[in-house]
């Protein structure tokens, strides 16, 4: 992510920009492992997100739990949010995540009445 | 002139694993168990109850000047051993910058020991995990809460009769099942285009 976001990538030429808060923000990337013990605060982030929003799973661990099938992991994000790409890979490349985004840019442009009324 | 003559004497050898094992088999014969070496590390496998006595005064003798605790942890022997768990301190002492290894025999029914924090100071969240993973109660420890699971979770990961997946889902962490459940009523509103 740090690297898709750096010049060499670049999501700002796709019209992603990083955001300070969840307040402002159209989607939220989770990128890693999450924990049990993290699932109560990455939900209160996300709920935090006025709508319409969208969440990005970004890595196996996000997606799926990844090789950690233990007793503090969660099983992939998808449990406790409503995921709508899945970026795959241990860790994804940056070609990978850019891809993601477009593709969710892509989910995006052909939703219809979701933006405003007449969209 | 008075020449004040300044001798500053750096001691860069330390003494042999072996001998440090000797010398606390001379000081503690009753609390030395066994002696046990692998790869020239040496391990010293002492009672619980003089633990911290053993362990003060390796800090404080001058010739041994064990002033670092590398690490503090457990070991559950379960099957393996009749005395279930191990706690295990590596030493080290930046002076003399010789190693040893300590491990105290803790028996399952009565999972308790001295705390060693009043001889390091930086025992105290080595002890708080060493708790919140094995369950082992360190006594006199300043403040022994769990230190990485949540504080109401139940039961100690890292032992070997804990299950590797994870407690099942309805018997799980509450502040994670009720995001779960909390999540599941909220999905009726997700955008469905």
């Amino acid at each position: 992510m740090m690297a898709v976001g750096a010049s060499h990538y670049d999501f700002d030429r796709f019209g992603i920009i990083f955001r300070g808060s969840p307040r402002q923000a159209d989607c939220v990337i989770v990128a890693g492992t999450v924990t049990k013990k993290m699932v109560p605060v990455v939900r209160r982030v996300f709920d935090q997100i006025p709508e319409p929003r969208y969440v990005v799973a970004m890595g196996s661990c996000a997606c799926t739990g990844g090789v950690f099938r233990t007793y503090s992991t969660v099983q992939g994000c998808d449990t406790f949010l409503p995921v709508d790409v899945y970026v795959p890979g241990c860790p994804p490349r940056p070609e990978t995540l850019l891809e993601g985004m477009m593709m969710l840019q892509e989910k995006i442009r052909n939703e219809q009445a979701r933006w405003s009324p007449w969209r | 002139m008075a020449v004040t003559e300044v001798r500053i004497s750096i001691h860069t050898t330390g003494l042999n694993p072996k001998d440090i094992a000797e010398k606390i088999k001379g000081q503690f014969p009753d609390q030395v168990i066994d002696v046990a070496e692998f790869r020239d590390q040496v391990s010293v496998i002492i009672k619980r109850d003089q633990a911290v006595a053993v362990l003060k005064y390796l800090h404080d003798d001058p010739v041994l000047s064990f002033d670092h605790l590398q690490d503090l942890t457990a070991v559950d022997y379960k099957g393996k051993k009749d005395i279930r768990f191990e706690v295990v301190y590596n030493l080290y002492s930046t002076r003399y910058r010789h190693h040893i290894r300590i491990r105290a025999q803790v028996p399952e029914n009565d999972t308790k020991i001295n705390s060693a924090v009043p001889v390091w100071s930086g025992a105290d969240w080595h002890e708080r995990e060493c708790f919140d993973m094995f369950g082992i109660e360190f006594t006199g420890h300043p403040d022994l809460r769990r230190i990485l699971m949540p504080e109401d979770w139940e039961g100690y990961p890292l032992r070997k009769d804990y299950p590797l997946k994870g407690p099942e889902l309805d018997k799980d962490w509450p502040g994670f099942t009720d995001v779960l459940k909390r999540s599941k009523e909220l999905r009726e509103f997700d955008w469905e285009g």
